[in-house]
This record gives C-alpha cells, sequence and structure tokens, in this order.
C-alpha cells in the first residue's frame, strides 16, 4: 500500500519534494498528488508564454552559481528526461542554463549622474550541482581565508590603476577573481605566521600597500590553520585599517573605481573583524548569532565607514535581498548574519559561473522538465484546486500521547477538466512551455471561464468543494505554499499555536513589481556597449536590470526584437491593508506599476541607454516593439504592449530576512503535527533567504521529514556556520 | 480517526542545522573551571552523601585534577613531539604590548601609506608577490645567527648602533634597496644612507649603512625592496644610542 | 515513534550500531587456510557478542556531527577489532577462565596461538583504518590513525600499570592512581577514543579532539568502576567468573579504599594476601576479603563515586552539545552517562 502524501502548491520547493518522494530507489513507496491554483507550476517563479511566444516572468530571475541542492535536483532532473536534442533545442541542462558572470553596480555621488561599475566574476572549478570535493567548504575559518586572498587580489588591482592613472573610459573591467587556495593542514608551527605577523606589525609596513598585501597573505595562511589566533588577528585587521580610513577616502576623491574598490576592501575587513571580535568562530549559532542586527548596524559597529555603508555595494545588497520592510526605500533591513552567510556563499562557493541565466522562462526551463518527470514518475497534478483551509484534529480527539494531526484538506475547485488531467503544457517549435493563460477548451464549460482570474487571491469564483480526509484520501501533507497565504489557509493552526502566531507576526513579505520590455534596437544602438548584464543598485523603483537579449531567438516574433530588458523590485505597501474582497485592489497596484514603469523610463534609463531617451525626460516609446501590432500609437500609450505586473498575490509575497525575525521561522524538520510538513523558502531551511535555493532546500528537508531521505548529510550547505 | 491506523512521520534525526562545530574547536573552558563543574556536577546527581564531609581531594574534585593533568601533559608531549599538526594552541606571548607600540607606529607612519597610494606605486606589473607559504621557518633578528645567508654589514656611525635586518630566503641575489628609514618621531629626519652593494667574492651581499653623527637618536625602521620590481622583500630597522 | 526510557534508548542504539558493526566486521574477518591455527581464533571473541558500547560510541558521535552511519562504520569496525584484540591479551594476563559465558581463548587453544590472535587482531584494525581514506579523505584518514596510536600508547601505559601494582605488589595506591590507571587503560579504547575520532569523522576533522577528553574520561570511569562493582556484587551471569578480580588481586576502588582505611592488623594482612600469587590464594582469602571490603563500605564509597563521575560526564556532555540540534544520537550520548553506571 502506496503512502499518499498531498503536495499543496507547485513552487520550487512542492516540486522539490516530490521529486525527493518519488525517486526510484523508493520503489513507489510514496504516491504523490499535487495540488496547484490555476493553471500553471511555478509558483513565484511561474513563467509563462504570450503572444508571439513573448516570454512573461513573475520578475528576474536568475540562479546563482552556489545553489548547489537547485541545480543538483535540475540536473538530475534533465538526465531522468533523456529529451531528444534533435527534437528539442533545450535537452541538456547546459541548453537550459548558462553562465553569466557580468555583474554590474551602478552608483551616483550625491545627486550626480550614474556609473557604473562592471565586474567580470572569473570562472570557479567544477559546475553547481557537482558532487562536492572531500574539503568542507563551509567553515568559517575557510570564508575568512577566501576573503583575505580576494583582498589581495583586489588590492593589486587597485595598486595597478593607481599606478597607470585614468585614462578617463567610462567602463574599465576590474578582474576579481576568487583564488581559492586549498586549505593546507599540518607543517609549519604557528609560531611562524605569528613571528611573521608581528614582524610586519612592528616595523610598520602596514603603512604601505605592499606591506597590507604581505598581511593579507599571512592572514589567509593563518585563517587557513582556522581561528586559535583572536588575540592578535583583531588588533591587525584594526591596525591595517581604522587609522587609514578617513584619509584614504579623501586621498581617493573622485576616482569612483578606486573608490569602489576601497568600499570593497573596507567591508571585507571589517567583516574579517566582526566575524572574529564577535566570537562566530565558536558560536554555536554561527552567524545566527548576529541576526538581530541590521547588516549595516552591525558593520558599523565593527568600524565601517560611512560612506562604505552607503556604497553600492551594500546598497545592492539589499536591493538583491528586496531587504526593505514594507518594499520602503527608507526602511531598509537586513538580518546580519543572513546578510553575511549569503554573501559569503554568493561570493565564495559558486561552481562554474557566479550567476547562471536561463536560456527560456523559468517554466520552460525549470517546472516544465519538473512536470514531465514527475508525471512519469507516476505523480498526479491537480490544477484548478485551490486551498482554501488546514483542518486540524480536534483537541479531544487525541489519545494519550498523540500529537495533533491535520485531520482534513479543504479544496476549491475552480474549474472541473473535461477529460483527465489538465495538460498545462503546449509545444513551441518541439519546447514544451506553460502559457499565459489557461487552455479554457480543456474546462468544462470552458467560455464561462474566459475572464476568471485562477491566480488572484480575490477572485474567489469556483465550481465546487473537495474536502481530503486523512487515511482516506491522504496520509502526510506537504504545505508548499507561500507564507503570504498562511493566514488565509492555516487559521486552525494559528489559533492554537503559539509559534505559528509569532512567525506570521515577525516575518514579512514585499510585494514586488517587474516590467519588460522588448525594442526595436539593440543595447548598442541603445548607448549600452557592455556586455550582456546583470546590474543592481540603479535608479529607485526599478534597481535591478537583466539584459536578456538571449533569449529573442526563443521567442516567436514575426519581425524578431533587438532587445529585451527585464527591471524588478519591491514594491512599495500602498498604505492601506490589503481587504480580502477588494477585487479592484490588483488592477490599482498594477496601474501604479505601469505609472512608475513610465516615470522610471522618461526619467532614470536614460542614464544607462542614453540613446534610448530623446531629451531628458523623454523616452523614445516608438523603440518599443509589439507583436501585435495593435498599438500603433506614439507616446507612453505603446508601453501598453509591453508586459507589466504587480505580484501582490499573498502567496506571491517575496519573503524578507529581517533582523530579529530568522528566529521565528519554523523547519519542516519540525514533527509538532505528525503527518504534515512545510516548505518553502520561508521555512528554517538553513540559508533562511528568499531565494530557489532556500525552496530546494526546504523541499528535501520535508522529504527528509516523511521518508528519512535524502540524508541531511546531502543537503549540500545546510549544515553551514 | 484512531491513532494506530493513522500513518504518522517519525521524528527525525535532528531538526536543525549544525552551525558550527568550532564550539569544540577550541576548548573554551580553562582548568579554572573544574572547581566550579564539580560542585555543579555533584549536586546535579543528587546521590546522598555518606554523612561525611567530601574535600576537594576526594570524589569528583579528584578526578577532576586527574584529567586536567591528563591533559596538559599531553599538550606537553605534543610539543615535544610536534605529533598533532591539527591542534594549534593560542600565541599570546608578548603580543600585548607588541601590538600597542605598533598600533601607535601605525599613526605615524600614515604618510608612507598615502604616499603608497597616492603616486605611481613601485610596483609596475600585475604580478603576485613572491610571497612565502607558511612553512619558511622564520629567519631570526639578529643578523649573526643568519648562518648559511651571508650577509655583511658595514656601518659608519661615530655612535653605537643596533641593526635588525629581516630578509626573505633567497633575496640576497636580488638587487635590493632601502626605501628609508623613518622614525616614529616625525620631527626627526630620515635615515636614507642606505644601500646594498652585490656580493663580493665570498658570496656575501653587503649592506651598507652610514650614519650621520648629528643624525638625532631612536629607532629608524623601513622596508627593503626589490629595485625592479618593487616588491617587497623584508624590513630593517637601526637604533642609534643617545 | 517517540523515544522510550532511558534503557531502551540506549539499549536501541547500541543493538542497532552493535549488529551494524558485527556485521560489517566479518568482512575483515579472512575466511581461509589457517583456520584453526588463526582465522577462526580470530572470528570467536567477536562472534560471542557483547553490548558493543565502544563502537556506538563512535557511531553516534559521528552522527552526533552529521556523518552518514556509512563514514563510521570502518572506524568503529576497528575499534571492535582493537578491543577483542585487547580482551584476549587481558584474559591471558589475568589468567581468566571464562570471557562471555564461554572458556577464555587461551584456555581453548593454549597462551601461544591466542596470543598470536590477539596480535594479528591488532594488526587487522589497520585494514578499516586505512579504507578510511576513501570514506574521508586522507587528512582525516591520517587524523583517525594518528588518534588510534595515541590511545595504543595510552592503553599501554595504562596495562603497564596495573600490571606493574600487581607483580610490584604495589600497596601505596590512592584513588589518584587508580583514575589515571582507569584513564589510561580503560577509557582511552572504550570511550575517548572512540568519541574523539567520531567527532573527527562528523566533522570532517574540523572539531578539536581535545574537547572531548572530559567527557570521555568521566564516562569511561563511571562504567569502568560498574564494571568492578558488578564483579563484585553481581550475578555469575554476568558474563566474567564472579570475584574474578579479587582472585587476581586487581586494585579496584573499593580494594584500594580497604587498604586505605583498614586498621594495621588487616592492612598487613591484605598487603601480605596481594603479594601472592593467583595460586597461592585460598578461597578463604578471597572470602576474606570480600569481607574487608564490606567493612569499610567499599561497594557503597564507589557507588557514589561513579554517580558523581556519571553527573560530571552529563554535565560535561552538556558544555559539548550546547550548539547541537537535539537527535536520537544525542540523547543516546547524553543517557550514556546513566546507563553506564545503571547496567547489570
Amino acid at each position: 500500500m502506496p503512502i499518499r502524501v498531498a503536495v499543496i502548491g507547485g513552487g520550487c520547493a512542492s516540486i522539490s519534494a516530490a521529486f525527493e518522494l518519488t525517486r526510484p530507489e523508493h520503489k513507489g513507496k510514496y504516491e504523490v498528488t499535487i495540488y496547484q491554483v490555476g493553471w500553471r507550476l511555478g509558483g513565484k517563479g511561474a513563467s509563462g508564454r504570450g503572444h508571439a511566444a513573448r516570454i512573461e516572468e513573475h520578475g528576474f530571475h536568475v540562479w546563482m552559481g552556489f545553489y548547489e541542492n537547485a541545480f543538483r535536483l535540475m540536473r538530475e532532473c534533465y538526465a531522468e528526461l533523456n529529451r531528444d536534442p534533435a527534437k528539442c533545442r533545450i535537452s541538456d541542462w547546459r541548453d537550459a542554463f548558462f553562465p553569466a558572470p557580468f555583474i554590474g553596480v551602478a552608483s551616483r555621488s550625491q545627486a550626480g549622474p550614474y556609473s557604473t561599475w562592471l565586474s567580470y566574476f572569473t570562472s570557479a572549478e567544477g559546475l553547481p550541482g557537482d558532487p562536492l570535493t572531500q574539503e568542507y567548504p563551509f567553515s568559517v575559518s575557510s570564508y575568512l581565508s577566501h576573503t583575505a586572498s580576494a583582498l589581495r587580489t583586489m588590492l593589486l588591482a587597485a595598486e595597478t590603476r593607481a599606478s597607470r592613472g585614468h585614462d578617463g573610459a567610462p567602463r574599465t573591467e576590474n578582474h576579481v577573481s576568487d583564488e581559492s587556495a586549498p586549505p593546507s593542514r599540518g607543517g609549519a608551527l604557528p609560531e611562524d605566521l605569528a613571528n611573521r605577523i608581528a614582524r610586519l606589525l612592528k616595523f610598520g609596513l602596514l603603512a604601505t600597500t605592499a606591506g597590507i598585501i604581505e598581511a593579507l597573505e599571512l592572514l589567509r595562511a593563518a585563517f587557513e590553520r582556522s581561528a586559535i589566533y583572536p588575540d592578535f588577528l583583531l588588533p591587525l585587521l584594526e591596525a591595517m585599517s581604522s587609522t587609514a580610513r578617513g584619509q584614504i577616502e579623501t586621498l581617493l576623491g573622485n576616482d569612483s573605481e578606486l573608490q569602489f574598490v576601497w568600499q570593497a576592501i573596507d567591508m571585507a575587513m571589517t567583516a574579517m573583524s566582526g566575524v572574529i571580535r564577535f566570537g562566530l568562530f565558536s558560536d554555536p549559532r554561527g552567524f545566527d548569532a548576529i541576526n538581530d542586527y541590521d547588516f549595516r548596524e552591525w558593520m558599523t559597529i565593527n568600524g565601517a565607514s560611512e560612506s562604505t555603508m552607503n556604497s553600492p555595494l551594500v546598497r545592492s545588497s539589499y536591493d538583491l535581498a528586496m531587504a526593505y520592510e514594507g518594499g520602503d526605500y527608507q526602511r531598509a533591513r537586513h538580518a546580519a548574519g543572513v546578510a553575511l552567510r549569503g554573501s559569503l556563499r554568493f561570493l565564495f562557493t559558486y561552481r562554474g559561473s557566479i550567476v547562471w541565466k536561463m536560456r527560456a522562462g523559468m517554466g520552460d526551463v525549470v517546472f516544465a522538465p519538473f512536470y514531465e518527470v514527475l508525471k512519469r514518475r507516476g505523480v498526479s497534478f491537480r490544477f484548478f484546486h485551490r486551498l482554501e483551509a488546514v483542518k486540524l484534529s480536534e483537541l479531544g480527539e487525541l489519545s494519550g500521547s498523540e500529537r495533533p494531526y491535520v485531520k482534513a484538506l479543504e479544496f476549491a475547485i475552480q474549474a472541473e477538466v473535461r477529460d483527465g488531467e489538465y495538460r498545462p503544457l503546449k509545444d513551441i517549435d518541439g519546447l514544451p512551455c506553460w502559457s499565459s493563460t489557461p487552455d479554457c477548451s480543456q474546462l468544462v464549460e470552458g467560455q464561462r471561464h474566459l475572464d476568471w482570474k485562477f491566480e488572484s487571491h480575490w477572485d474567489r469564483r469556483a465550481v465546487g468543494t473537495k474536502t481530503l480526509k486523512v487515511t482516506d484520501d491522504f496520509d502526510f501533507v506537504v504545505l508548499g505554499v507561500g507564507l503570504g497565504a498562511i493566514p488565509f489557509v492555516c487559521q486552525d493552526i494559528l489559533e492554537r499555536d503559539q509559534r505559528w502566531r509569532d512567525m506570521v507576526t515577525h516575518l514579512k513579505t514585499v510585494e514586488t513589481q517587474a516590467f519588460q520590455l522588448w525594442m526595436s534596437e539593440d543595447m548598442e544602438s541603445l548607448g549600452w556597449d557592455g556586455p550582456p548584464i546583470s546590474l543592481c543598485g540603479f535608479a529607485r523603483p526599478f534597481d535591478t536590470w537583466g539584459d536578456m537579449r538571449h533569449l529573442i531567438p526563443e521567442e516567436r516574433w514575426p519581425s524578431p526584437p533587438k532587445s529585451i530588458a527585464y527591471f524588478c523590485s519591491a514594491l512599495a505597501d500602498s498604505g492601506s491593508p490589503t481587504e480580502s474582497n477588494d477585487v479592484n485592489y490588483e488592477a490599482t497596484r498594477r496601474e501604479q506599476v505601469r505609472k512608475n514603469a513610465i516615470t522610471f523610463l522618461n526619467n532614470d534609463i536614460g542614464q544607462l541607454w542614453p540613446r534610448a531617451v530623446r531629451d531628458p525626460g523623454k523616452f523614445r516609446w516608438e523603440l518599443l516593439a509589439d507583436a501585435n501590432g495593435t498599438v500603433a500609437e506614439d507616446g507612453e500609450a505603446r508601453f501598453d504592449s509591453q508586459f507589466w505586473t504587480a505580484n501582490v498575490n499573498p502567496s506571491d509575497r517575496y519573503v524578507l530576512s529581517l533582523p530579529g525575525t530568522p528566529k521565528y521561522r519554523i523547519s519542516p524538520l519540525d514533527n509538532t503535527y505528525d503527518n504534515m510538513t512545510i516548505a518553502g523558502d520561508w521555512t528554517a531551511c538553513g540559508l533562511d533567504t528568499g531565494c530557489v535555493e532556500s525552496a530546494v532546500i526546504s523541499g528535501r528537508l520535508a522529504a527528509h521529514a516523511i521518508a528519512g531521505r535524502p540524508a541531511l548529510g546531502e543537503i549540500v550547505g545546510y549544515d553551514h556556520p | 480517526m484512531s491513532y494506530s491506523k493513522r500513518l504518522h512521520r517519525d521524528d527525525p534525526v535532528r531538526t536543525g542545522p549544525i552551525r558550527n562545530f568550532s564550539g569544540l574547536y577550541q576548548s573554551n573552558y580553562s582548568d579554572g573551571h573544574s572547581s566550579n563543574s564539580s560542585s555543579s556536577a555533584s549536586s546535579k546527581n543528587g546521590a546522598p552523601a555518606d554523612g561525611r564531609e567530601r574535600s576537594q581531594d576526594e570524589g569528583i574534585g579528584l578526578a577532576y585534577r586527574v584529567i586536567e593533568k591528563h591533559i596538559r601533559d599531553g599538550k606537553k608531549n605534543a610539543e615535544r613531539f610536534n605529533d598533532q599538526p591539527y591542534n594549534a594552541r593560542p600565541i599570546t606571548d608578548g603580543f600585548p604590548e607588541l601590538l600597542e607600540r605598533t598600533i601607535r607606529y601605525q599613526n605615524e607612519l600614515l604618510p608612507l601609506w598615502l604616499q603608497a597610494l597616492g603616486s605611481a606605486v613601485r610596483i609596475d606589473s600585475l604580478r603576485m608577490p613572491n610571497t612565502p607559504g607558511p612553512f619558511t621557518r622564520p629567519e631570526s633578528n639578529n643578523p649573526a645567527s643568519h648562518g648559511s645567508k651571508a650577509i655583511s654589514l658595514e656601518i659608519a656611525s661615530a655612535r653605537p648602533v643596533q641593526v635588525s635586518l629581516d630578509l626573505r630566503e633567497h633575496s640576497e641575489a636580488l638587487p635590493l634597496i632601502s626605501l628609508g628609514l623613518r622614525a616614529v618621531d616625525e620631527n626627526k629626519p630620515p635615515l636614507n644612507d642606505i644601500s646594498f652593494a652585490p656580493a663580493t667574492t665570498r658570496g656575501a651581499i653587503r649592506l651598507r649603512i652610514s650614519v650621520p653623527d648629528s643624525h638625532p637618536p631612536g629607532t629608524y625602521s623601513g622596508v627593503i625592496v626589490n629595485r625592479d620590481s618593487g616588491e617587497t622583500l623584508g624590513t630593517l630597522s637601526i637604533s642609534i644610542a643617545e | 515513534m517517540t523515544a522510550g526510557t532511558t534503557a531502551s534508548l540506549v539499549s536501541t542504539k547500541l543493538h542497532e550500531y552493535g549488529d551494524m558493526t558485527r556485521a560489517a566486521l566479518r568482512r575483515y574477518l579472512p575466511e581461509r587456510e589457517p583456520r584453526r591455527y588463526l582465522y577462526d581464533l580470530l572470528a570467536d571473541y567477536p562472534q560471542r557478542g557483547g553490548k558493543m558500547m565502544r563502537p556506538s560510541l563512535c557511531i553516534a558521535t559521528a552522527r552526533l556531527f552529521g556523518a552518514p552511519i556509512e563514514q563510521a562504520l570502518p572506524t568503529a569496525i576497528a575499534i571492535e577489532l582493537l578491543h577483542n584484540a585487547l580482551l584476549i591479551h587481558d584474559d591471558i594476563e589475568d589468567g581468566s577462565e571464562k570471557r562471555r559465558g564461554r572458556p577464555t581463548l587461551h584456555l581453548l587453544h593454549g597462551v601461544p596461538l591466542a596470543l598470536n590472535a590477539g596480535d594479528t587482531l591488532t594488526l587487522m584494525a589497520l585494514r578499516p583504518l586505512i579504507e578510511n581514506r576513501t570514506v574521508m579523505g586522507e587528512g582525516v584518514a591520517l587524523m583517525i590513525i594518528s588518534e588510534t596510536e595515541r590511545m595504543a600508547r595510552e592503553c599501554a601505559e595504562g596495562q603497564a600499570m596495573e600490571l606493574g601494582w600487581r607483580h610490584y605488589n604495589a600497596t601505596e595506591i590512592g584513588d589518584a592512581e587508580y583514575l589515571e590507571m582507569v584513564l589510561k587503560k580503560t577509557c582511552w579504547l572504550a570511550t575517548i577514543f572512540p568519541i574523539r575520532v567520531g567527532a573527527l569523522i562528523g566533522s570532517r576533522g574540523v572539531a578539536d579532539p581535545e574537547s572531548f577528553l572530559r567527557f570521555g574520561f568521566f564516562l569511561g570511569a563511571a562504567f569502568q568502576i560498574q564494571d568492578d562493582l558488578l564483579n563484585l556484587i553481581g550475578d555469575e551471569r554476568y558474563g566474567k567468573e564472579k570475584d574474578g578480580d579479587l582472585w587476581e588481586g586487581k586494585r579496584t576502588l573499593m580494594l584500594i579504599r580497604a587498604l586505605r582505611e583498614s586498621n594495621s592488623n588487616e592492612h598487613e594482612r591484605l598487603c601480605a594476601l596481594l603479594c601472592r600469587s593467583r595460586e597461592q590464594r585460598s578461597l578463604e582469602d578471597v572470602i576474606w576479603m570480600r569481607w574487608l571490603i564490606e567493612k569499610y563500605d567499599g561497594a557503597t564509597y564507589a557507588r557514589q563515586f561513579a554517580q558523581e563521575l556519571a553527573g560530571a560526564a552529563l554535565h560535561e556532555f552538556s558544555l559539548l552539545s550546547a550548539g547541537l540540534p537535539d537527535s536520537h544520537d544525542k540523547l543516546f550520548l547524553e543517557q550514556m552517562a546513566t546507563w553506564v553506571i545503571a547496567r547489570n
């Protein structure tokens, strides 16, 4: 008798859990059914195809090179999928994902013009998802060693630049590579290092760059031998940076490139001092020990200068994590431990490329293959099922030491499917893709549903209900809905469980906004001659820009555009609370995003794409390509042909890691309700940030909670300071 | 639904990540804690005493003394035989004063730092400096004990001077220059009459130091660099007596 | 399933890890000639069962730090092989007649063959330790071998102390000397070493083995004192012969107390008794020694000592495991402190 698992939600976490539970090794022990609202899987990562097969996403999605679990599962999925390369243009995972190592950070001084600092991150050995080597890469000392190494490289690069003088070129590449020297153990006595460091200090060599470079090399070696020297390491670091800070910045003056490098150096050295001063080496909580601090606050405590804290580097780290409470840029807050851990993983543990982009929409590249593999494995999909409530056992029903359990799951059936299961994918020249709209022809009374907004929280229409009962219909539940949905669907639990109440009170989410442009001129003609970039730190509210020109051949325009650009960011709270029955809420917010985009295009984009604006304040609207050819007008109205979205559904809200909040997360391993586990990037999954990797880890943890596999040690990076 | 029919999850092996092994990396508790723990340990188990007062020499106090001695002996043996490469001790001898002095030095030597960054630095290429790994043995400060590294000192000074020289291994063959030695006190002029002369037939390079008679007493220090690449190869310090 | 009482979690785990170790250990014992002279002898003691506490401690500690069982198994096997090798030697040195309910190896096959078998078992422990290289990399594998050398050295020193006391009729031994001997002879192999290498395996060489000395010592010392108590007051079914320690003149905590507390007549008689060899002691002598120990509450004293040690072990463990998440293995190790003194 197989064990029946009801998986609710079709995002990264749920899919990962289902993928793990249906592995061939389990030999069919678990019979999985996935319940999904609307017509497509993906959750916050869902995408669809609109007209001209143009890709329409929730936002700008890239995968980081440190997403070991996500890539591992993805690669296994593609291997099992075994598509015929002759028939399908994305048959191998490397067709789906490609390295995108160009990262940019925009910055401006005061109210001046923006300049961009481009970095090319050299590729690291191996590929994400490869088996880990024997060396354990996630120790605090290893990170410190990397930091010292990277600093040394940066310093050398900065020196070179300073000595060459400024040639005035607007963009110069600085190579920031991470030298991962393999940790070496054994051999020389610690006295060697200590003596050499002492000598450096003694002769005041730290006043010279060369001395600093040597000191960094020694630091790196010292860190490799691991945290035994807190007594003098801290003063060493402080000696290196404290006296020089103020004067250096004045000296660097207006050279923004050197300033940028110095800010990076400052940040890294401050972080190193902080790690030592706060005893994070020996704290059993690891980086979690500083989660009550905001990242900037913690860095300031450790001596970082104000200008470094306002530097584009720090701003970008907040932008990427959307770390703005309520989407309000004035309330930038990010838990220091989570931020530090995330940065270290991002910078120092990537394999292959630091960032990977996808060759089609995330739905096509990730969720379609998973859907196909899961179907082959026998997973059932119930689309158009909206979870309404998770019902708990009554208090009186429990016997002896029995724990509370999920007694029933109540669903609203949004639409009935004509015969058998809904077939969600459509073929676009050999590639199975999701659609931006449901295929009503497969639905009973399909015409009726044409205007139904299945994915909207505010469209509660349904054609029926369904109640699943424990033991009759299911044995275990994986609750993989977004955090924002929990208050609506888990009332029983919230009523009785203080921990869950704390979680929904303290863990905050934000709405996000995004828009996509297809343009009839290429980037160079628009005035951007850099490489295809992922840029952050730019003008608000659309501080993140992704150059997506690689998608052009994937879409099916009669006359293809010459460039594609995605923008996204957090969306500031409107100030009024979300009413459950305010059916206009979505439309209002969407209109807000449209206005934001238009203002942005008129006023700000010109700094990156000088030739995309006629005059300051006048975007060249005729650039926007319209596949339908319906919007013939010029001017702002042309924007209506593009794609934009306000992600305001509670389940689509992006989870934040505000200071003091990570401790309220609950782990998928928690066994309070002994037939249910939770999964999602909002759970206590180790990384504790909103990202694909967190979701995948949580899904694997959920599978472990039910099946005992995968072993926790196999979940890469779960055990981590 | 009866408990026996309903499936329920087993408790997992553990419910959280292991954040840090380093709590066990360095014994956080010193020998001094054992006296506290011995009393708490005996109060913990609640075993009735046999009526007599037990002194520190008895029972658990004794056990703690035995194990602490064992740990100390183990460490001593390890040092003697260098047989625990993965287990290092904190170095604390003499550092606090050293550091205070050097931090003071830092403030005084800031101009050097500024000079390095502000002007064209003598490192022309992006070549990584040839840093020796952590496995080289430290070179002693006393030039007389350099042993096989032959460096001959030629000092011209009316007053006694003390010279400390640190050179990386195999640097004797490279073209060395001193960037000038400065004192903590900004008012004291630098010592610049320092030069290296190439090796004689005996194989020793010669370090020539000339200290003007009127030069204020004190300690002057600075770097020795490779004349061609600007790479730092060592340090030099001269103390002029009163 | 929720965890049961103390006894049942510990027994469950001991069985679980013990069975795995025993099954895997068979792979390392060759089944070829010469059987009658060697390989059957090697397999004898391991097959007789036993509590498997030592390998279980290794496995549980390794899992506590996140390693899968398979990574800890080779080392657990090595521990068990070494332990059995030591048992063979112990039995010869003590002149024991029974081991786990059956005759001792040297009684079955003669001392030379048994001695050879004991030596061979020791060397056989090398193989799984060498195989660790493929399981966990050279670095950690080498650390474990280094630990094994240290453990062997400590064991030898402890064994030498105990044998020397008997051979040279030492009677001026106090509790401190006893503890030191137990630390070296028993604790290093029984508890300290398995826990230390378990931590190295689980933490991939990051954890500092020195941190585990206190916990391991207290646990092992409590274990040994309980062993001695059982031999004094336990039943025949315990496996070793009753009063064996008294016959051997083994310096247990109870005996040392008797030496310390007895009046001058008793002290003189006891010393004289201890100077004799085993063959020269009579049943009456042994009965008298028992009486003397009882007179000075040796058993009560030892029991209380063991309880204090168990308490200290619990305390040390709580310090060690403060940052580690709850798990069955954490609970198991914690409850070992109670188990070692509660068992019979």
